[in-house]
């Protein structure tokens, strides 16, 4: 089993269990104990857990916000961890960013701690998650809120990035393909997306390597629109070929601790 | 002039990486065509195409207007081609005549049986050192000769084999004012036998006082082909440097921290002069020479593989005025090699032991092996690096990327604070490229510091904070991230001041 994958297993225990045991685990996964309280130590980093003697419980503020800010865990979890990791180091002090929808920006949210930023976005989780981050000013656009999500739509979104700047912007992005480009789930999407490229100085694009090789419902434009690339190392190498001769930057996290 | 040789459309590939990419080159008798390029244009395939080590994939070679096939080193001895290499291949206890005439000894006939005429090879071979006016008798023993000296041997060797085409590399690497000065005068005696000299170097204000016509490559591509007389120096150093391509690496402008190494004022046995520098925490600091420069002679220095030095070097809270690989290791410094150097790889072994070599103390217990561990500590980083093999696989099946993430998995394994990295993505396929310089990045956000010694400038200028530029063993230059172009670096690479 691959270290990601027994990440995800033990979120799973914990989600069910509410608490876990670091021999328990050991056992479970037939790994050494030192794999697994290594594991933990990546949960309490992520402020999944809090480690006890000989094991670690689920942290309950985590659950409490899970309706706004944790949805279940979907597909590529950790890899998304991975990449909010990797695409917050891009920021820099001083700088003035957007963060598209979606789990992949959010996990650029959390990873913003410690950095004095402006966040112009049109999630209000990541509204809600940075609004006592010290040092980060929000602005969240107005907007239709899409229904079972925590994105915002429509015309207000457009007003609401009207006349503002970014030096960065982070969009995730439906799908990824060498012939057919980036690709959105909606034309509303696109809009936004198309508008927010207008206003940033670098338009970064984030996408798990789930998206690879993956189609959505419509083209946002050819991979040559984006600056820089914040992914996954398992991409196909075909795409890591492409993106450095057509000089754009790709990121990948290298989880090495 | 009819050419003496001419070189169609060549094409060698090896696995996805297009050394030569259709190059045609035509030499005249008595010429000397220089042959310039930057690390990894494709100069040293190309003449290894001629001298038989490499065939070609396409394209043809035609010698006095007759197309050949070199399938090996002995046809194109025999054809009258002769490579002299950068590093001497001499056997240095044998003399001198005996060198010249190795595995082709003049033979006498005698009641049947051939015996070699030794009278008549040290006849010959002094007659030759007479000839280039070197002073030295047949039976000197080659290894009390002068690193010039026997270069001036080997020459000879190509001269008594019948060569009319002499490939030199790089011939005036380590040789001294005097003994450039004594090549040169060889080579335009050469000139007027007849004999054509392909002439492979770095060094432009050589070219400009030895060739005749220049031909420059740039990844395996012929971009400039010209007469030398009147050439802007200028003109060549932007053909060889084309297109800068920095903006495509990953940069990641990382917090610079405390200072992790210092070096002060090193010397080494008269190869290295004076070297200071300092690394942090977070900092990539890149290092660059042209071959000859002392480069890699640096890092091994550095790392206790060479010694003793003057001057010091501050590691780890401590000043080492003698340091063993073992010191080196255990504070924190790694030493990640190229592919295909001695130091890199056990290539027999397989990724699991290749890995854990570095830091056995990790996966043993009472001082005994522990394989389950070593293939445990191994597949977990085989997976973090995605080098997708097998932890039980031979690492010399691997391709060039993956073994080079082996390499690096080696020292990770081992907790390393300063890694010197050499020439980091040199023969490796595109993806695995991007994933070093990932890898780099993460060890840079977890603190670490890395000198990266390379020969590709684009990368350099993609991915360091700080340049220093070699040349004959001293940094002639340094530059912040952003004052360096391809150009000012190959100014002060090839000697500039």
């Amino acid at each position: 089993m691959f270290a990601i994958e027994r990440l995800n297993k033990i979120k799973e225990i914990l989600y069910k269990e509410k608490r876990v045991d670091v021999v328990d685990l050991s056992e479970r996964f037939s790994v050494t104990e030192v794999t697994i309280r290594r594991d933990l130590d990546k949960l309490e980093q992520a402020g999944f857990i809090v480690k006890t003697y000989g094991g670690a419980v689920l942290k309950e503020e985590v659950e409490s916000s899970a309706s706004v800010w944790m949805e279940p865990d979907d597909e590529a979890a950790e890899e998304k961890r991975m990449i909010g990791k990797i695409a917050a180091e891009l920021v820099e002090n001083g700088d003035a960013i957007f963060l598209g929808p979606g789990r992949t920006c959010r996990e650029i949210a959390r990873h913003l701690k410690g950095k004095r930023v402006t966040v112009v976005t049109n999630d209000i989780a990541v509204g809600f998650y940075l609004k006592d981050v010290n040092g980060i000013k929000v602005i969240v656009t107005g907007g239709d809120l899409v229904p079972a999500s925590s994105a915002l739509t429509g015309g207000l979104v457009l007003q609401g990035l009207k006349d503002i700047f970014v030096n960065k912007a982070f969009i995730s992005v439906r799908g990824v393909h060498l012939d057919l480009g980036f690709t959105l789930d909606s034309h509303d999407d696109v809009i936004i997306a198309q508008e927010v490229q207008k206003i940033a100085g670098q338009f970064i694009v984030v996408a798990d390597y789930t998206k690879f090789g993956r189609v959505g419902f419509i083209r946002l434009g050819d991979l040559s629109i984006a600056g820089a690339v914040v992914t996954n190392k398992q991409i196909p190498a075909e795409y890591k070929k492409h993106f450095f001769e057509n000089e754009i930057k790709l990121f990948t996290a290298f989880d090495l601790k | 002039m009819e050419a003496v040789l001419e070189m169609r459309h060549i094409v060698k590939r090896f696995g996805e990486i297009t050394a030569l990419d259709g190059v045609s080159l035509a030499a005249e008798p008595g010429q000397v065509h220089a042959i310039i390029g930057e690390n990894g244009a494709g100069k040293s395939t190309l003449m290894r195409i001629l001298a038989g080590v490499h065939v070609p994939d396409e394209g043809e070679i035609r010698l006095n207007g007759e197309t050949v096939a070199i399938q090996n080193p002995k046809q194109a001895q025999d054809l009258g081609i002769a490579m002299i290499h950068q590093e001497i291949k001499l056997f240095q206890d044998l003399n001198i005549a005996e060198n010249v005439f190795i595995r082709r000894e003049p033979l006498k006939g005698w009641r049947g049986l051939h015996v070699i005429d030794w009278t008549k090879a040290y006849r010959e071979t002094d007659r030759y050192l007479r000839e280039f006016g070197l002073d030295l008798s047949s039976r000197r023993l080659v290894q009390s000769l002068s690193y010039g000296q026997q270069k001036f041997v080997e020459i000879i060797k190509a001269l008594s084999q019948q060569a009319r085409i002499i490939v030199m590399d790089e011939p005036t690497t380590a040789l001294t004012e005097q003994e450039i000065h004594k090549l040169f005068s060889l080579i335009r005696d050469l000139k007027r036998r007849g004999v054509t000299i392909l002439y492979v170097s770095h060094r432009l204000e050589e070219i400009r006082a030895i060739a005749d016509k220049v031909t420059v490559l740039r990844d395996g591509k012929v971009v400039r082909c010209c007469d030398a007389a009147g050439i802007d120096l200028n003109e060549l150093v932007l053909a060889m440097a084309g297109k800068d391509f920095h903006k495509r690496y990953p940069k990641m402008k990382v917090k610079i921290g405390k200072e992790l190494m210092r070096v002060e004022g090193l010397s080494y046995g008269g190869i290295l002069r004076d070297i200071s520098f300092s690394l942090h925490q977070g900092e990539i600091v890149g290092l660059t020479g042209i071959s000859g420069s002392e480069r890699r002679t640096l890092s091994k220095v550095l790392f206790g593989i060479h010694g003793p030095f003057e001057g010091a070097i501050h590691l780890n809270g401590k000043t080492f005025r003698a340091i063993t690989p073992h010191e080196a290791k255990a504070n924190g410094l790694c030493y990640v090699t190229g592919i295909g150097t001695e130091e890199g790889l056990i290539s027999g072994g397989t990724v699991a032991e290749n890995i854990t070599l570095t830091n056995l103390e990790r996966v043993s217990r009472f001082g005994f092996l522990n394989s389950e561990k070593e293939a445990e500590f191994a597949q977990d980083l085989i997976e973090r690096l995605e080098i997708t093999a097998d932890n039980r696989e031979i690492v010399g099946n691997l391709s060039g990327g993956k073994q080079k993430k082996v390499i690096f998995a080696k020292w990770l394994f081992s907790n390393a604070k300063v890694l010197i990295i050499e020439e980091p993505t040199a023969g490796i396929d595109v993806g695995s490229k991007v994933d070093i310089y990932n890898i780099m990045n993460e060890l840079l956000l977890e603190g670490a510091s890395i000198l990266m010694i390379s020969s590709d400038l684009s990368e350099l200028l993609g991915m360091c904070d700080k340049i220093m530029v070699m040349c004959d063993g001293e940094i002639r230059q340094v530059f912040q991230r952003g004052e360096a172009t391809k150009e000012r670096i190959l100014y002060y690479a090839s000697g500039g001041k």
